[in-house]
């Protein structure tokens, strides 16, 4: 499959004038972490999540490649990770001589081992290639609004001419997820969340979350069920703002 | 039928120190699998001793009961009692009346009293354990006028529990909408001349004339705060609250590196705080799923589970400032005085912390080998 350039957002750092988030700027070795970030095509998209402990922040970024982040970690020694299903590192620095303290591949990125029926970042990257109209909504048996309200989500799809692709928590077996949806017309495929991409924009948090993709973009997250009609403008809003028409 | 493991405890922290009287660091329920799944969606009485769980089960109806933390069956896990409510069901402030919703746009949505479920727990715990009929349960009372999604529910300053002083905010179009419920010893609505008193309420409308929608916005315990998340922050505005039942936010209060919807602590309890539920990543890059609490006068986050632990589901605070959420791993419900837990995740070894039951401090225990939780 060819390469795939993930055009989210509006503005990109160029190859080698990499940013690091505000909070960030002027930290130890911020050369040596500049240098990562360029060659990795890190965005300048910075988001803070989950501070890991006290008084370590924690900032995540795109790439240019579906499914690639970078998230940079202020612990003493800076701490910086090249997340994607196959290939992520890990480096970290001396806070004293900014030598690199280790660089390698990591053991706990998740999705490591998806099977074929899985929703992955490579199934992602087609959609958004073969500029498809699709709603992916991630459900879970432990939200029972993301089970009651499948439907409301499934017909807006339709009205809306988007692909419906339900997509079920990684955590959850496989029987208890059948136990939910058996007899539901239509059945529910159980495709399981297998993408790094969408874990890293906070999709695997809360039940239902949903992203639109059309124009070969992929929406913000619409968090939660909300009533047909407002889920209706939500996803109009979304998807004027992939096609790069803002109002 | 799975073999239960019936395990009530307090940890071995304090195993040999704990004074009867304080509230411990940490006590641990066990799950009572055979009844019930873990779900996401908890609520917690303001005593402790009630934990609310809202399920799907078989065709994607929703069920919610309440176990019982007090109450327990022979093999030590909680009484699980039955309920008529549905989906998220949000109880006010002290329990009193418990709102009920239907999902969609479907009014109504239905207030019940806690008065009438404990009136007829064994039936309910023969229900919700024996597979037993349910005995019929109305509400108090039945707003026809909508139903909507992700309730939260604040019980103003002046509410007592024959006047009750609720504000429901709703998650669609950030509306509010208040009541004034007038209550008899029972939990029921007043009469007057033989007739029930409907509730005063409101019309539904943006709080802080919002035109667009906050994302899982939360009403505080007594509607001085709204929160409401985003892409690693959460924010908090203060709601002052007019004669004219009308409403204003005050300036945005940002909560760094949260992004999560919010539980908010009790007025009268200490610190200040809110606690969540959230994921991130560990050094190796494996996901860490848990609890966290983010002080509001510091505004700092640090994390309550450990790094074992796995929580999946919305922690709670207690009136008292304790914290109870459940580990899905070890299938257990945890309480923890988030006072005895230093901002590395820690139990401290200083018990002059502990908290007396009626608010007054106990005589310091000895000191003990703190337990590690380090991230």
């Amino acid at each position: 499959m060819k390469k795939i350039i993930l055009s989210v957002f509006a503005v990109w750092s160029l190859e080698g004038s990499a940013k690091l988030p505000p909070h960030l700027q002027g930290m130890t070795c911020e050369k040596e972490i500049l240098s990562v970030l360029a060659k990795q095509g890190a965005a300048d998209s910075w988001v803070r999540t989950v501070d890991p402990g006290a008084n370590v922040m924690a900032f995540r970024t795109p790439t240019k490649s579906v499914g690639r982040w970078v998230e940079i970690q202020s612990f003493p020694n800076p701490y910086l990770m090249i997340l994607e299903p196959t290939k992520s590192k890990v480096y970290e620095w001396d806070a004293k001589t900014c030598a690199t303290l280790k660089l390698g591949d990591v053991a706990g990125v998740p999705f490591k081992k998806a099977k074929p029926s899985d929703f992955t970042d490579a199934k992602l990257a087609g959609l958004m290639e073969d500029d498809k109209k699709a709603l992916i909504y991630i459900w879970s048996p432990t939200m029972t609004y993301s089970v009651t309200e499948m439907h409301t989500f499934e017909k807006v799809a339709k009205d809306m001419n988007l692909e419906f692709i339900p997509v079920l928590d990684y955590r959850v077996t496989e029987k208890r997820a059948k136990e939910v949806v058996e007899g539901r017309s239509p059945a529910v495929k159980l495709n399981r969340f297998s993408s790094i991409e969408l874990y890293m924009r906070q999709g695997a948090l809360h039940f239902p979350s949903s992203f639109v993709v059309s124009h070969g973009k992929i929406s913000g997250l619409i968090f939660g069920a909300k009533p047909e009609q407002e889920l209706k403008e939500v996803i109009a809003k979304e998807m004027m703002q992939n096609s790069g028409v803002t109002h | 039928m799975k073999t239960l493991i019936s395990i009530t405890l307090t940890t071995a922290i304090y195993s040999s120190a704990i004074f009867a009287e304080c509230v411990p660091p940490r006590t641990e329920v066990a799950w009572p699998d055979d009844y019930v799944d873990f779900g996401a969606y908890h609520r917690v009485h303001p005593s402790g001793d009630y934990l609310l769980v809202s399920n799907v089960e078989g065709l994607g109806r929703s069920t919610v009961v309440i176990l019982d933390l007090k109450d327990r069956n022979p093999d030590g896990t909680p009484k699980v009692i039955a309920t008529p409510f549905a989906n998220e069901a949000y109880p006010d402030s002290n329990w009193d009346l418990i709102s009920s919703p239907y999902g969609s746009s479907t009014p109504p949505m239905d207030f019940y009293s806690f008065k009438d479920i404990l009136k007829n727990k064994a039936a309910l715990v023969a229900a919700g354990q024996e597979n037993k009929a349910r005995p019929v349960i109305a509400p108090v009372y039945r707003d026809e006028s909508f139903g909507q999604y992700y309730q939260s529910i604040a019980e103003l300053p002046g509410s007592t529990p024959k006047d009750k002083k609720i504000c429901t905010l709703l998650y669609s179009r950030s509306s509010e909408k208040c009541y004034d419920f007038k209550l008899d010893d029972d939990g029921k609505l007043a009469k007057v001349n033989g007739q029930e008193k409907n509730p005063a309420e409101t019309q539904a409308a943006p709080l802080c004339g919002q035109s667009q929608s906050w994302s899982g916005p939360v009403l505080s315990k007594d509607g001085s705060y709204v929160s409401t998340r985003g892409d690693g922050t959460t924010t908090i505005y203060p709601v002052t609250r007019k004669a004219d039942k009308t409403a204003t936010c005050g300036q945005a209060i940002v909560l760094p590196g949260v992004g999560s919807k919010v539980s908010f602590s009790y007025p009268n309890s200490a610190p200040k705080a809110v606690t969540y539920y959230t994921v991130g990543p560990y050094k190796d890059m494996s996901e860490r799923r848990g609890v966290k609490i983010h002080n509001l006068e510091t505004n700092v986050s640090f994390w309550l589970s450990s790094k074992t632990e796995i929580t999946e589901s919305y922690p709670n605070f207690t009136a008292d400032g304790r914290i109870v959420y459940t580990d899905t791993k070890a299938k257990k419900i945890i309480t923890i005085d988030p006072n005895q837990i230093d901002e590395e995740g820690n139990v401290k070894a200083d018990r002059s912390s502990c908290i007396q039951v009626n608010g007054t401090k106990a005589s310091p225990a000895p000191v003990t080998t703190p337990k590690a939780k380090s991230v």
